[in-house]
Order: structure tokens, then C-alpha cells, then sequence
């Protein structure tokens, strides 16, 4: 005898099921898509994703499904519109839902059983209509590939990519997207002439981890693997490159003027050539004076106030060589040979402070400690222990090694954790900003009561030049350290 | 409450009033259908068709085998309500004068209004409160009907001049207009054979009484029919109507006025009758669509530019009928 009250149960159940499995499909479409376009909004204003929150949103998505089954699940479903939809699916001539209306009656029972027994004479298989559809699977199919394309989104935002070839983006994560946020913010900096040291507090905690991640690179063992991504076209040694760069810098500025001698009657303006090769200009330049300069000129429009800056430019270059030319020769008994002087003129004239032999790294003598504390009075105010090597007592002695200076780091020193007190430009306390690794000048002993910290460009460049990277990732490096630190030693 | 003896009975006569009126009527199924059905649902019935096509007969068949008081008024222009209604009449009784009613032909359980449109507005109007309450009012005094009663209508499509089309309100008190066509060939030899030999047509011997009628009709409104199918039937009605936004589109350009609430009793009901008619112990999808048009297709009425551009309420109604989903 066929049984209504079992026939809706089970009925019931299912379709509760079902209902369940497409309101958990539905919503995790929907967290799915709103996690795609979170994703993008995140992409496009440069929003930093952590991983926990990718974790998190992802967790949100199986929760938004759950949360949707359940919800689906408890919304009963109207059974005299089940049983019609099963009866005009399986074409039982409306049997089911006209028993079920007839139940609430008490007059029509010969009625009843008259349907009940054409019932029982041919069941219903009703488990062919009351199923799963291939557009309940539609949602899921389409979450999945929200999600899948918000990882790669994601994902996509942290790869590493030329940096000509993207217009930036803070890196969020760690891993490689930190290197290739790091070389954006660099090359997005270079680009609109940002001064240096502009990144406040809060930006640098939030590049936390791309310090992290340039670390690791000077700490790890040597590869060609980075090198091997870049053109390796400029082969020449760094001390030639800084050469040729104040050279080039000088050639720039004497063709400007001659250009303005040439064309008296109008006005000097720089072309976009001018420009790009002052960009790059800017680039290798690490005084942060001649930078100024350089990017006022670069964002000078044009006639009469171009031509003051460029005489400034002028000015400014004369005066860093002039100076660069009489340390030189006052340093002369000093130096072990005139390559080496020649090195650290043309050196310290852009910035850059030429290494010194190794063993003196180690057993730095007083006087050359002194002179670079007088060379450099602001470079002061650090403690690097794990920078340095260690003393007889296997400590190390700060002030003695500030004085030391282009030194190499030795091998495998490790570069631990670091926790440095002081401030860096104008940015306050660098204190969690900077974290290991991170090559610093260390402070004078008698520094003032908040040291100024800088950047050890030698021993970085050793370290650079150590890890065999090609020379733009060098550059990218070097460029970053230039803009947090303004300058540096 | 009805018993397995109602239901057997009712079936079975069903099947005798079939098998009798098929005996006089060749083919029109659907129309000898919408008769029974009209009878069940204690309806009324209008029949359009040009002459010849067995209307009347139809009619007459019904009511012999029905076995029940049958009338037969012939629609005129100067036929008066009274003499549908009856009258009162002054009788003398011992010296005394009064006034008498006089019942006009309309007290019979089956009446045939023949040409019902060549008569004028007023006297089809004399029909209205029969047709709705089963009683007539003279004067003061209101006499009911003898049930079960039934008007069955005919009237012609053609030869149209001084005719008085059928106002609105009757309309719609039949609960299906049924178009009746040409039979088929084999169809018509049949007719031509069982009127030209022998004795010629005879009318069918009674084969049930106005008790079973009367208990058929009680089972018709206890055939159940499913929630969703009743909300279908509304869905279906508000269709016809030119501003529901449930409406087709060429419902909405060419209606002028949409089926009245009677429309969907009078699917419902003829729905149920239908299942019954077809031994089915309740209404199915089948039954709905089997009665919709002839339910419906004198309530619709179009507007100026479904007349002008001839749109037939029949497509009209299939149009609806495509639309409307059942859930």
C-alpha cells in the first residue's frame, strides 16, 4: 500500500538536501566572487594581502558554504509544489499532490484510496526527478573558479616581474613577491624622483618583510640564479660605472649648455631623452645634495629657471669633485696603491666609499677609525654586532669598528636577528623596521643620544658583488637602501 | 461524504448518457464532452455553430435520455419574457377573479434556447436569474426551479442581421461556449445513413434519473484538485487580463477586458467534471487544459484593434495557456 506520510519524508529530506547544496553553492559563489573582486580592488590600489588573510578568506569561503547549506537546509520546501513538480516530471496524472490535498479531507476517503491504489499499482520513482541538477553544480563551478582566479590574482601580484614592465605595488607577502615589490618601489621611486628617505613609519613596517627577503639574498649562498634573469650587458666594474656615471653626468650638463648657447633665442627645454638619462643618472648618483639637485632638474619645466638649475647641477659637481680631488691627494700616503686612491675619489665624489682590504676590516687601526669618524661624523649611532667581527673576548667593540670602514663581512657571520636603536631620516625609530642582515654603519661611541643611522654602502656592495648578482639587481638593491636611508655613508 | 457507490455510480452513468446520445449524435466528442460536463458542473451551456450541425438534436438527445422535463423555446425578435417566464393570468374560480401564475417554459430540467441571439437584449435578459439561481421572479413572487436544470443555448454565427448579440452579463453566466464544426466524411456518411434508412432518427430511451444526476453532480465537487493546481487556474485567468503583468503580449494589445472570477470556477469545476468523465479520481493538468478554452473563450473580451485585425480569443487563449507556467 503506497504510504503518503513516508513518500513526503522522504521526499522531504531530500529536496531539504538538495536545497541545502545549492544555497552553500550559491554562497560560495558569492564569498568567491566578492573575494575575486577584493582581490582586484586589492591589486589595482595596491592593498597588501597577508597570507593569514588569504587563509582567512579562503576559510570564510568553506564557511559562507556551510553557512549556506544550513540556511538552505532549514527552509522547508512548500510540499504541495514538491509533489506536483514530481508528479508532472513523472507524469502520474497529479496523484501525489492531489492525495496530499485530499488528506486535509475527511469526505473523499473512497477518493483516497482510489489514488492510493493507482499508487501502489505503479510507485513513483521519484528519485529520478528530486535530484541534482548540472546548474546546481554551476555555482560551485564558478566559485571554484572565482577563487582559483583570486589566488592567482593574488598570487600573480606578488610573482616576480621586470620592473619596467609593472607599475608597482607594495609587496605583502613573504617570499618572491617581496623581491619583486621591493625592485617596484625602487624603480616606481626612481621614476617620479622621489627623495630619499620619504618612506615614512607605517610604509616601512609594512616592507618589513622585504628587508627580510633582501637579507636572505645577502645571507644565502651564492647563485647565478637572479643574475641569469637579467641582461647581463653592463659587465663593467662598479667603480668604472660610477666613473662613467659622473662623466656622463658632466657630458649631459655640457651638451645642455651648449645646446642653449646654440639656440639663444629660445628657450632651453629638456626632451624626454634628456630626462631618461637623468633618471638614470639619478640612480647611480648616492649624494644626496647632487640627487636633489638632479631631480629638481629633472622636474623643472623649462627656459630661465631650467638654466639656473642646471648651472646649480654645474656648481654642485664641481664643488664634489673639487672636494673629491683635494681629499684624494691628502689621503694619498695612506692609500696601498693609486688604483685604489683613484677608486675612492671617484667614489666618495657620487657617494660611494671604496672597500678596504680585508685584514684591515679585521684589525682596523685607530687612525683609519678616527678618519672615518671624521669623514663621516653623522654616520654614527649603531650597534652591529652581528655586522662585525668578533673580538678577542668574542665580543665586538663598536667603536673600533666604526672605524674600519668598507669592510667585508665575514664569511658566514650570519647576519642574525638585529634589533637597531637610532633614527633614519625623517622617518623616526627604525628600531622593528629593520630587521637583519641589513649592513649598517655602527655608531660612534660618543654619539648623541638618538644615533643617526646609515647605510655601509661597501660592505653592501661586498656582499652584492659576494652573492654574484647581476648588476641592475645590484643597482635595485642599492637604490632601495639609498632611498631609505637618505644616502648613507 | 461520498461512498465507492456514488463513485461507481456516477461513472456508470456516465457511460449509459454517452453510449445513448452517441446513438443519435456521430462524432463531437468534445462537444457531447462539454454537455456532460455542463450537466455535472449544474451549468449552462452555449453552443455556436451554423445550422444543420445537430445542435438541437444534441440537445434533444440529452434530455431524452436524461429522462428529465425537457422545453424548447424558439428565440424570436418579438418573443416577450413572458413568454419564457410565464405570467399571471386572471382566472375565475367560483364566482371569484384572481390573479394566476402561469409557469412559462422555462420550468423543465433541460431547456433548449434555440437562436437564443435573434431574440432582443430584454427577453435574453429573462433568463439571467434562472440561468444563476435556478428561480424566477413574477411580480413579487419568485417560483424555484426544478433541479436539475439546464440551459442549453444555440445560436448562429452567421446570418447575423437582426440579431441581437448576447449582452456581457449572460455571457458569462454560461459555464462553457462550445463551437461546434463540420463532422468528418466518414462522419457524415454515418449521419446521412442513420437519417435515411429505417425509421428514421429516434430519440434515445431514457437511461437515467434526476436522483442519479442530482448524486453525480455531488461527487464533480468532491474530485480533489491540488493547491498549486487551483493557483495555477488563477494565474491562468489573470493572464486574459490586459493590464496583468502575467498577460502575453498579444494580451495586453488586443483584450479588451479579461474572464471574470467565473471563469476559474468554471475551469475548476469543469476540470473536476472532466476527470470524472474520463474515470480519473482527481483533476489532472489534462483536465484543466481540456476545458480552459471552452471556459474561457466567451468571457474574453477584445478590444477595437483585435476585432479590426481579426485575433481570434481562441488564439488568444493559447497563447496564455503556452505562457503560463504551472509552478
Amino acid at each position: 500500500m503506497f504510504s503518503l506520510s513516508r513518500f513526503e519524508q522522504a521526499v522531504t529530506r531530500r529536496a531539504r538536501a538538495l536545497r541545502g547544496l545549492r544555497g552553500a553553492g550559491i554562497a560560495f559563489a558569492t564569498t568567491a566572487a566578492l573575494l575575486l573582486a577584493a582581490a582586484l580592488v586589492g591589486r589595482l590600489a595596491r592593498f597588501p594581502v597577508r597570507l593569514d588573510a588569504r587563509i582567512a578568506a579562503l576559510l570564510f569561503a568553506v564557511l559562507a558554504a556551510v553557512a549556506g547549506y544550513l540556511v538552505g537546509r532549514a527552509r522547508r520546501p512548500s510540499l504541495p509544489r514538491l509533489l506536483l513538480s514530481i508528479d508532472l516530471a513523472l507524469g502520474t496524472g497529479e496523484r501525489l499532490s492531489s492525495l496530499h490535498e485530499l488528506r486535509t479531507r475527511d469526505a473523499a476517503l473512497p477518493l483516497q484510496r482510489r489514488i492510493e491504489d493507482r499508487l501502489s499499482a505503479a510507485p513513483p520513482a521519484w528519485r529520478r526527478v528530486v535530484h541534482a541538477r548540472p546548474m546546481d553544480a554551476l555555482p560551485w563551478v564558478g566559485g571554484v573558479v572565482g577563487l582559483f582566479a583570486a589566488v592567482i590574482l593574488v598570487a600573480s601580484a606578488a610573482s616576480p616581474l621586470p620592473a619596467a614592465a609593472v607599475s608597482g605595488t607594495h609587496g605583502t607577502s613573504p617570499g618572491s613577491e617581496s623581491e619583486a615589490s621591493l625592485r617596484l618601489d625602487v624603480a616606481e621611486a626612481g621614476r617620479e624622483g622621489v627623495p630619499a628617505g620619504r618612506l615614512d613609519p607605517g610604509e616601512g613596517e609594512a616592507a618589513e618583510p622585504l628587508v627580510d627577503t633582501l637579507a636572505e639574498i645577502l645571507r644565502g649562498p651564492p647563485s647565478r640564479g637572479l643574475a641569469g634573469e637579467f641582461d647581463l650587458e653592463d659587465s663593467s666594474p662598479p667603480q668604472e660605472r660610477r666613473r662613467d656615471a659622473k662623466s656622463a653626468l658632466q657630458e649631459l650638463l655640457a651638451e645642455l649648455f651648449r645646446r642653449g648657447e646654440l639656440m639663444p633665442n629660445l628657450p632651453l627645454n629638456l626632451t624626454e631623452a634628456d630626462k631618461a638619462a637623468l633618471r638614470d643618472l639619478l640612480a647611480e648618483m648616492t649624494d644626496p645634495t647632487l640627487r636633489q639637485s638632479l631631480t629638481s632638474l629633472m622636474n623643472t619645466e623649462g627656459g630661465e629657471a631650467l638654466e639656473k638649475e642646471l648651472a646649480e647641477t654645474q656648481r654642485l659637481l664641481d664643488a664634489l669633485e673639487e672636494s673629491a680631488r683635494g681629499e684624494g691627494s691628502g689621503d694619498a700616503q695612506a692609500t696601498p696603491s693609486e688604483d685604489d686612491q683613484e677608486e675612492e675619489e671617484d667614489a666618495e665624489s657620487i657617494g660611494w666609499i671604496p672597500p678596504a682590504p680585508a685584514e684591515e676590516q679585521n684589525t682596523g687601526s685607530g687612525e683609519g677609525a678616527e678618519e672615518g669618524l671624521e669623514e663621516n661624523p653623522e654616520g654614527t649611532g649603531m650597534e652591529d654586532e652581528s655586522a662585525l667581527p668578533p673580538n678577542e673576548e668574542g665580543g665586538t667593540t663598536p667603536g673600533a669598528e666604526a672605524r674600519s670602514r668598507g669592510r667585508l663581512p665575514p664569511a658566514g657571520a650570519g647576519f642574525l636577528q638585529e634589533e637597531l636603536l637610532g633614527t633614519l631620516g625623517s622617518g623616526g625609530d627604525v628600531r622593528r623596521f629593520f630587521t637583519k642582515g641589513v649592513p649598517f654603519e655602527p655608531p660612534a661611541e660618543d654619539s648623541s643620544s638618538v644615533p643617526v643611522l646609515s647605510l655601509d654602502y661597501e660592505t653592501l656592495r661586498a656582499l652584492l658583488e659576494a652573492r654574484a648578482l647581476s648588476p641592475e639587481v645590484q643597482g635595485l638593491i642599492r637604490t632601495y637602501f639609498e632611498k631609505i636611508t637618505q644616502g648613507g655613508s | 461524504m461520498i461512498t465507492d457507490r456514488d463513485l461507481d455510480a456516477a461513472h456508470a452513468l456516465l457511460g449509459r448518457l454517452r453510449e445513448a446520445i452517441d446513438e443519435v449524435i456521430v462524432g463531437q466528442k468534445p462537444v457531447v464532452d462539454a454537455t456532460l460536463i455542463a450537466l455535472l458542473c449544474r451549468g449552462n451551456l452555449l453552443l455556436e455553430g451554423v445550422p444543420g450541425l445537430g445542435k438541437t438534436l444534441l440537445v434533444r438527445a440529452l434530455a431524452s435520455a436524461l429522462g428529465l422535463h425537457f422545453s424548447r423555446i424558439q428565440f424570436t425578435p418579438d418573443l416577450m419574457p413572458a413568454d419564457i417566464l410565464g405570467t399571471n393570468i386572471l382566472t375565475e374560480d367560483g364566482g371569484r377573479r384572481q390573479f394566476t401564475y402561469s409557469p412559462g417554459p422555462i420550468f423543465a430540467n433541460v431547456v433548449l434556447a434555440d437562436e437564443v441571439n435573434r431574440a432582443t437584449p430584454k427577453t435574453q435578459s429573462a433568463l439571467l436569474e434562472a440561468m444563476e439561481e435556478q428561480t424566477v421572479t413574477v411580480g413579487k413572487t419568485t417560483y424555484p426551479l426544478e433541479a436539475p436544470f439546464i440551459v442549453l443555448a444555440t445560436q448562429n454565427p452567421i446570418e447575423m442581421e437582426g440579431t441581437y448579440p448576447l449582452p456581457e452579463a449572460q455571457v458569462d453566466r454560461f459555464l462553457f461556449k462550445v463551437l461546434i464544426g463540420y463532422p468528418s466524411l466518414e462522419e457524415l456518411v454515418e449521419i446521412t445513413e442513420r437519417n435515411t434508412e429505417g425509421g428514421g432518427l429516434v430519440l434515445p430511451a431514457p437511461v437515467a434519473t434526476a436522483p442519479e444526476v442530482l448524486a453525480a453532480q455531488a461527487v464533480v465537487r468532491e474530485i480533489p484538485i491540488a493547491e498549486p493546481l487551483r493557483q495555477y487556474v488563477a494565474r491562468l485567468v489573470f493572464a486574459t487580463h490586459p493590464t496583468s503583468e502575467h498577460a502575453p503580449k498579444d494580451v495586453k494589445a488586443f483584450v479588451e477586458y479579461g474572464a471574470s472570477p467565473r471563469a476559474a470556477i468554471a475551469v475548476i469545476l469543469g476540470a473536476k467534471a472532466h476527470a470524472l468523465l474520463a474515470g480519473e479520481p482527481n483533476v489532472r493538468k489534462a483536465d484543466l487544459e481540456a476545458v480552459f478554452r471552452p471556459a474561457l473563450v466567451h468571457r474574453v473580451i477584445r478590444n477595437f484593434k483585435g476585432e479590426a485585425e481579426g485575433v481570434s480569443v481562441a488564439a488568444l487563449l493559447d497563447q496564455v495557456w503556452k505562457e503560463t507556467p504551472v509552478l
